[in-house]
């Protein structure tokens, strides 16, 4: 529903307020209208900071057992760039700290990138507890969180995931022209046990997948690898969000093409994580989903994500959401045989083919240089397949 | 001539007085014996009788509108001719400056009512055109306070207001979209239209529901005398009208149209994706007009209108009005005389789509009944009493989603439909209390009730679901049960002072009361914006005008200046919460919010009114301002409950027209317009977050500016020669708009990144040709 929703206004903002479209109207009467860069003097560019984190009351000792390589908890700490700009700064030399109602705190350990990691492996949010996150800039700039705490809901776990086989009609763009074309793949769902609990579940479900890469033209006589499980961050990096009042379904998780996909020619697994978030958080969420689907802001005029936030003393602007949150992951591990039709493993094809009368590309020789994502040679701990 | 009759003797000079163009008489036409300074007016057969005694004479014929007449008489008794027979031609050279009106040339510094600004069609006609289509609308904005916010408006502003806030009347039928093209070309048909006039403010109290402004079309009857036929060709649109009696005298009609043939602009380009486009209106005006007696008249009008457009998508977006209305002007005596209306509109917007996976049809609509009587009461030329009644049915379609296969991907979604009833009794008395104060007052008692059926939420503001306030509870009204009532007294009070006898002091106040809300998310009026009722969480707007003003004539009443100055405020002014969904959304009230607006500005005019160079420049500054917090009766605050400016704030407005009369034929025009840009909210940061790379930060609601605007318009209308004894004129209209092409900005947008573009409508240069014909 919402996708026509956004349609529609989003078709009426292009016609009368931008997008390529209104460069069509103009063009349609007056191939005199025209669209050009401008810039605008903005006033107070300072950047403002950028806080992206959470607690849950799943440890990060507990995480291991989900199985997964396991999750410390961290918070994100970038500046706002100014809108020419391709990346804000990461935040160096901050104090960041985690603090309950009872005068508890626990430090964050500022790593590599541009997270600040709570290292802690027993650590976990308690129920009965409310956390405040404290930010210290080293230009003496404080920043608090608002109090926050668990959800108080308790959520029965997640069921058995599954799939089911999809044709998906999509478009397809073919020497510049829009055509239809029909894709297959399959719907990843999980099943939600009946809410009883009279409250609204205020689900996130996020996506860790791994998957085996077999390189088809190593060899290990080379001191090449063969096999790698590899992982890229920007695949199934999208969540999902689902305000859920009566359970007793199948949630419908991410959808996956399976003709031409290499990740699921020997095994992938995807380690699922959900989120019971309280309703703040899960508002600020969809509406970071809702903001960003299009750029635009569809149907709605420009306004700012809601946050959670503050700087102590004055008005800055800051952004982000910390939130608290209860956790549960599942993981699975799919086979394509589980499919009720083949799908051709053409790797070795390509390779063959791939950039004659050259060398076959790297990934083909060696497993290590697979080029969608990072790759290792050895398979996770907790890897059962 | 020489006519039967002896020199000396008296006897009766006998004729008669024919159109040679039909072939008809001429009722009316004077026959006169200048020597003599006697003459006669030609009765219903175009015969006329004038007893003289029998002389050499010369003898006159004149008629309105035709070439004059001479003829020298002789007499002998010896001859056989008994009468004279005259034929007379219409005479089609161009009446420039003619203008034929009850009101007297200081009307402007006379008349009690301030803020009222009247053109006649002929003062339109001479503005410069775009592709030669003449606009009434777009020729009120170069007026003192009307502006607009940019070239693809259906709008108007009006002293502060939303374009919302204009009650647009033709006919008495409302006008909820006055525009073809996405503004391009008004609705009205410049070949019917009369009269204009704008009432900025409340007008007087027979006017109602709106709080900006009042803006009256009037249709003009058809001709009764004679069957005539007028049009134009455009480069995108042309238009015929035929009008003529349907009873000689007593009865006529007059039905326009216009159609659109744009699509040849769209082939004629290199674009595949324009070659796929299309874009297209029509639209059909009638009236009819009947004498019943001399006591009663009866006119009926009709008006259809269409647009639709798509853009090499499966998209189609069209809008269409269909109104009707009915006038029945009755006569008791010399000082007493009524007019009982029934007008109905009736508009549409939507928008289809064709695609394969998820069509749908998308509508919105607006239909509306309406029935007003008015008794005007005028014992001496001191004292005029008008009072009367309305009442207004109004039915609403906020939004309704249908898929267009019964089982493609869509699903289906009806906002409520909301019914009301506006109703309202109201008296003015219009009198002279001296030689130098006049004094206008009306009281306008309006009343709202919201009807069932309809299901309301219940918001519970201390809870939020998101943004919105949690819904607690749903009540369902069956079918006319009353769910809200509002009610309000709207005073108007005019004051003249004669200064002297050209110079004039007016001060005014009016208060209006608007039940219906346009909801709109665009600076400009647009065919996707949709009305809405008031109810239980969203209460009329009240408008409360201030003004008073100096107005001066000069020369003769060749030259007028004013210099005007307003306040306004206007409690209940609609906004939106952060991220408000306003598409489709059931709980729309939980995303609206309502304070306070505020207007003020001086609006400048001088004019010229006769001679071969007139025109005018008009200079407004004003600011429309906002204000949203808890001192403002809004239950949130927008901008840290500080004053904003409004979307349309623009507070430099400059206009300059002039038309120069060559000569009998030919007559030059320049327009020049200016107006501030019009505010705007940017993003002025960016960061990256989850999975997403550019998330933005937007400046406060409104904090930065467009562009301002401005553009100079040439035009020379030249009428083709005369032909004599020939009923045909025709005229060319030859336009460039833009002549110094100037990029202006209709709008900045920006990319998911927050790079802002800017987009011209007409960023160059736009010559265009018309030709207009009557006959």
């Amino acid at each position: 529903m919402e996708h026509i929703i956004r349609y529609i206004s989003n078709a009426l903002r292009s016609y009368f307020h931008g997008s390529y479209t209104t460069t069509l109207l103009l063009m349609i009467f007056f191939t005199w209208g025209c669209i050009e860069p401008y810039d605008f003097m903005v006033k107070n560019d300072e950047a403002g900071l950028v806080v992206e984190g959470f607690i849950s009351d799943v440890s990060y000792n507990q995480t291991l057992d989900y199985p997964s390589d396991g999750r410390f908890f961290s918070v994100k700490l970038t500046y706002t760039s100014d809108v020419i700009n391709i990346r804000g700064e990461k935040v160096i030399g901050a104090n960041v700290q985690l603090i309950d109602d009872s005068g508890n705190k626990w430090q964050y350990t500022e790593m590599e990138d541009e997270t600040y990691a709570l290292l802690d492996p027993n650590f976990r949010a308690i129920s009965s507890k409310k956390y405040q996150l404290n930010i210290a800039l080293s230009e003496g700039q404080v920043y608090e969180s608002a109090w926050v705490k668990l959800p108080e809901v308790e959520a029965p776990e997640m069921g058995a995931v599954s799939f089911t086989e999809e044709e998906v009609e999509t478009y397809v763009y073919i020497a510049g022209e829009e055509k239809i074309r029909t894709i297959k793949g399959m719907h990843v769902t999980v099943e939600l046990p009946e809410n009883n609990t009279e409250q609204p579940l205020l689900n996130k479900w996020t996506y860790d997948p791994t998957w085996v890469y077999v390189a088809p033209l190593a060899r290990e006589s080379t001191g090449a690898s063969k096999t790698c499980w590899a992982k890229n961050n920007r695949y199934l990096n999208s969540y999902d969000l689902r305000e859920d009042f009566t359970g007793g379904y199948k949630q419908e998780l991410f959808f996956m093409e399976t003709e031409g996909n290499e990740r699921i020619f020997e095994m992938f697994s995807v380690l699922i994580i959900r989120h019971i978030m309280n309703e703040e958080g899960f508002y600020f969420w969809k509406e970071l989903k809702e903001m960003s689907a299009s750029g635009l802001l569809l149907d709605k005029l420009p306004y700012d994500l809601a946050t959670n936030i503050q700087s102590v003393g004055d008005k800055t602007r800051v952004s982000g959401y910390f939130g608290a949150v209860k956790e549960q992951a599942t993981r699975w591990y799919f086979n394509k045989n589980e499919l009720s039709y083949k799908v051709l493993n053409d790797l070795q094809d390509n390779c063959l083919n791939y950039g004659a009368p050259g060398p076959p590309a790297a990934e083909c020789l060696d497993c290590i240089d697979y080029s969608k994502g990072s790759a290792v040679a050895e398979a996770p701990f907790w890897w059962s397949k | 001539m020489i006519l039967k009759g002896e020199l000396g003797v008296n006897s009766a000079l006998i004729g008669k007085v024919v159109d040679g163009s039909i072939n008809e008489p001429v009722i009316g036409a004077q026959v006169i014996i200048p020597s003599k300074n006697i003459g006669a007016v030609t009765d219903i057969n175009g015969r006329f009788s004038i007893e003289t005694q029998a002389d050499l004479l010369e003898i006159n014929v004149s008629f309105i509108g035709f070439e004059k007449k001479s003829l020298i008489v002789g007499f002998h008794p010896d001859v056989g001719a008994k009468e004279i027979n005259f034929v007379i031609h219409p005479e089609y050279q161009e009446l420039k400056s003619v203008v034929v009106t009850a009101e007297g040339p200081d009307k402007n510094v006379k008349a009690t009512l301030p803020g009222v600004e009247r053109m006649g069609i002929e003062s339109i006609k001479n503005l410069p055109t775009f592709m030669g289509e003449v606009d009434p609308i777009k020729s009120l904005t170069t007026l003192p306070g009307v502006s607009m916010v940019g070239e693809l408006s259906t709008g108007f502003n009006v002293r502060g207001g939303e374009t919302g806030q204009n009650l647009i009347l033709q006919d008495n039928a409302t006008i909820y979209n006055p525009s073809h093209l996405f503004g391009f070309f008004s609705a009205f048909n410049p070949d019917l239209v009369s009269d204009v006039v704008l009432y900025k403010g409340g007008g007087p109290a027979n006017y109602g529901s709106r709080v900006a402004s009042v803006l009256d079309v009037s249709l003009r009857n058809g001709d009764a005398g004679h069957f005539k036929v007028s049009g134009g060709v455009g480069l995108v649109s042309s238009r015929l009208t035929l009008e003529g009696p349907i009873v000689k005298g007593k009865s006529s009609y007059i039905v326009g149209g216009r159609v659109s043939y744009s699509d040849w602009l769209l082939k004629a380009t290199d674009n595949l994706v324009l070659n796929q486009s299309s874009a297209q209106f029509y639209d059909v005006t009638a009236k009819l007009f009947q004498t019943i007696n001399e006591k009663n008249f009866l006119t009926f009008s009709l008006y259809n209108s269409y647009d639709d457009f798509n853009l090499a998508s499966d998209s189609v977006f069209s809008w269409q009005t269909i109104n009707a209305s009915l006038l029945w002007d009755h006569t008791f005596n010399d000082q007493v005389n009524s007019s009982l209306s029934l007008a109905s509109s009736n508009y549409m917007s939507q928008i289809q789509n064709l695609d394969e996976i998820e069509g749908f049809a998308y509508v919105n609509e607006i239909n509306n009944l309406n029935i007003k009587y008015v008794l005007n009461y005028e014992p001496t030329d001191k004292l005029k009493i008008t009072g009367g009644m309305e009442a207004v049915g109004i039915l609403l379609e906020p939004g309704e989603l249908n898929p267009l296969e019964p089982d493609n991907n869509v699903l289906a979604s009806d906002m409520q439909d909301q019914k009301s009833l506006e109703a309202a009794v109201f008296a003015q008395a219009d009198f002279k209390i001296s030689s130098k104060l006049s004094m206008a007052t009306g009281l306008r008692f309006s009343n709202f009730f919201r009807l069932g059926s309809d299901k309301i939420y219940q918001f519970d503001f201390e809870q939020t679901n998101g943004r919105y306030p949690a819904i607690s509870d749903t009540l369902h009204y069956s079918e006319n049960e009353l769910i809200k009532y509002y009610n309000g007294l709207e005073p108007r009070l005019s004051l003249r002072y004669m200064v002297s006898a050209d110079l004039s002091l007016k001060i005014s106040y009016f208060r209006t009361f608007q039940y219906l809300h346009l909801i709109s998310n665009t600076a400009a009026a647009t065919p996707q914006d949709y009305w809405v009722t008031s109810g239980p969480y969203l209460k009329p707007a009240i408008g409360n005008q201030f003004s008073i003003g100096l107005f001066r004539n000069f020369g003769d009443n060749a030259y007028e200046t004013s210099i005007e100055t307003f306040y306004k405020t206007t409690k209940h002014a609609v906004d939106y919460i952060e991220g408000a969904d306003i598409t489709l959304n059931p709980a729309l009230e939980a995303g609206l919010l309502q304070g306070k607006a505020f207007a003020y500005g001086v609006e400048a005019l001088f004019k010229k009114t006769s001679g071969i160079f007139n025109g005018w420049i008009s200079y407004t500054y004003s600011r429309s301002l906002r204000q949203f917090n808890v001192n403002a009766g809004s239950r949130r605050e927008i901008n840290k409950g500080e004053l904003y400016p409004a979307t349309y704030d623009q507070p430099h407005n400059l206009s300059l027209v002039t038309n120069h009369n060559i000569n009998q034929r030919a007559t030059f025009s320049l327009n020049f317009s200016y107006s501030s840009g019009r505010p705007i909210t940017i993003p002025v940061s960016k960061y990256s977050y989850g999975p997403y790379l550019s998330v933005l930060n937007y400046s406060e609601r409104n904090e930065y500016r467009i562009p301002d605007y401005h553009r100079l318009d040439l035009s020379l209308t030249v009428s083709d020669d005369p032909v004599k004894n020939s009923k045909y004129n025709g005229e060319w209209v030859f336009s460039i708009y833009n002549v110094y092409a100037r990029k202006n900005a209709y709008s900045i947008t920006f990319n998911k990144y927050g790079k802002a573009k800017k987009l011209s409508i007409l960023g160059n240069i736009f010559p265009s040709i018309a030709y207009n014909f009557k006959f």
